[in-house]
């Protein structure tokens, strides 16, 4: 099967706005992490104009970022967590995160696939960026098979540009940059994180981002400790909610039954 | 798929209805994950978006001022968001031990299975990207997700005994501190049968 991923890019300015409503997702797979936690790792790539920042800093950004909005969401199970700082090749600094040009369906540059989980980079080619440095960072899944996502690359723009951002805008990119890891496309409202545009006050997921990573990974309570289930045929919400309603229903009848018990002679109304 | 076990709902209990004092239907409004999500650029946050919900529910007395009330919900409009592409379903079963005193007042703690059915059309939309337009893929297919709530209730006889108003705060995620969130709900109850009132 044909999996197309398209790059995302999150930009600085405003550009003019479509008039489509709904969250999106960046792979036509519909593809997401399958394992309970998923780790945000940073690459060990000295990055000249991220000179503000340490690897600490960026652990510490990255797990404000998960904490602040993705793991916040009441109705899905996706937990990000503080991973760990990561040797890897200098491709990640110089190289394309697509083998192609094309940003509605990117080849992954086999030199820069992340075998697990999320991983954090600068970088400085400027074709990921649009040749732009108002593009502040890029992200997506680079290693899928089917509907599995095993691991995604957040690649920043070493332009000089996010070092001056504030740490709330900072917080929020890399928040934005995550929902494109974990599978999500842009949402057509600005109240959202995963509007394309960065937005200096954005505290909070809004209700697309919450719909999105919720479609993507539910909250499967009280079965599922981690992944739920999506169907991608039928419905299957009201089928879940007969089999608690016959629970429920037979919860009655004990019920019933024990007071029968213990009061044999009661009348009912 | 709604009327369906609706249906059901009602079919299982009518043989039953006997041994229960009450049937309620009622409506009010509710507001889901108050605070939780961004509502405007500017950073407000939802604190008082109310959507409208519907509820059926019934009354079966355990001991003088103790009754078991199962509870089945739906939130209004079903299916239909601000996105045209999205639909969204939101319902909930519960079940409260309530205790009622003085003949007109009742408090309830229960727990309930909350669900939310989020379902995409399917198709691409093109949307800005950075530098550009590029097509993102919309969801095909429904998801759902289910999350075991606590509830807290409050509820006064009106007026008459067949109304009366009910408050409920719904807690998801208790032992979460990241994800924990609280939904409350207001609204007014039509009694069918007798409940508190001797
Ligand atoms: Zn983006």
């Amino acid at each position: 099967m044909e999996i197309r991923i398209s790059i995302r890019s999150f930009l600085l300015i405003s550009l003019l706005c479509s008039q489509v409503k709904a969250f999106t997702l960046n792979n036509s797979a519909a593809a997401s992490f399958k394992n309970d936690e998923i780790k945000i790792n940073i690459a060990e790539i000295d990055c000249p104009n991220l000179d503000n920042i340490t690897y600490t800093d960026l652990l510490d950004i990255a797990q404000e970022a998960a904490n602040r909005f993705w793991n916040t969401v009441p109705t899905s199970s996706l937990e990000l967590v503080r991973g760990s700082v990561q040797s890897v090749s200098s491709n990640f600094y110089t190289e394309q995160i697509c083998s192609n040009s094309d940003t509605n369906n990117c080849t992954p540059n086999a030199a820069l696939v992340v075998s697990s989980d999320i991983l954090i980079s600068c970088n400085n080619n400027s074709a990921n960026f649009s040749g732009s440095s108002h593009v502040l960072a890029v992200g997506a899944p680079n290693n899928i098979d089917g509907e599995n996502i095993n691991g995604a690359l957040i690649l920043i723009n070493d332009s000089g540009t996010f070092d001056t951002l504030s740490r709330d805008e900072q917080i929020a990119v890399i928040a934005h940059e995550l929902g494109h890891a974990v599978g999500l496309g842009h949402s057509q409202h600005d109240h959202n994180l995963m509007y394309y545009s960065s937005v200096s006050t954005r505290y909070k997921v809004g209700e697309d981002d919450s719909d999105g990573i919720s479609w993507l990974y539910p909250s499967g309570q009280p079965f599922s400790g981690g992944c739920g289930t999506i169907n991608l045929v039928d419905n299957e919400g009201p089928k879940n909610g007969f089999l608690t309603f016959l629970l429920g229903v037979f919860l009655i009848i004990v019920m019933r039954k024990l007071r029968n018990l213990i009061r044999p002679n009661y009348r009912a109304f | 798929m709604f009327l369906k076990i609706l249906s059901i709902l009602v079919l299982t209990l009518s043989p039953t209805f006997a041994e229960f004092n009450d049937l309620t239907f009622g409506t009010g409004v509710i507001n889901e994950h108050i605070g939780r999500f961004q509502t405007n650029r500017g950073g407000d946050t939802n604190d008082f978006d109310h959507r409208v919900y519907f509820n059926l529910g019934t009354q079966y007395q355990l001991f003088e001022n103790i009754s078991l009330v199962p509870e089945f919900g739906l939130l209004w409009p079903f299916g239909t968001t601000d996105d045209e592409n999205t639909h969204k379903y939101s319902y909930f079963f519960n079940g409260h031990l309530a205790y009622s005193f003085l003949e007109r007042y009742m408090i309830s703690l229960g727990t309930g299975m909350y669900l939310t059915t989020i379902k995409g059309d399917g198709g691409t939309a093109t949307l800005p990207n950075g530098d550009g337009y590029t097509s993102f893929p919309v969801p095909n297919g429904a998801s759902t997700t289910r999350n075991i709530v606590a509830i807290l209730g409050g509820q006064s006889f009106i007026f008459k005994k067949e109304w009366s108003v009910k408050a409920q705060v719904y807690a998801f995620n208790v032992l979460s501190s990241l994800n924990r969130s609280f939904s409350y709900t207001l609204s007014v109850q039509y009694h069918f049968g007798d409940s508190l009132w001797k």
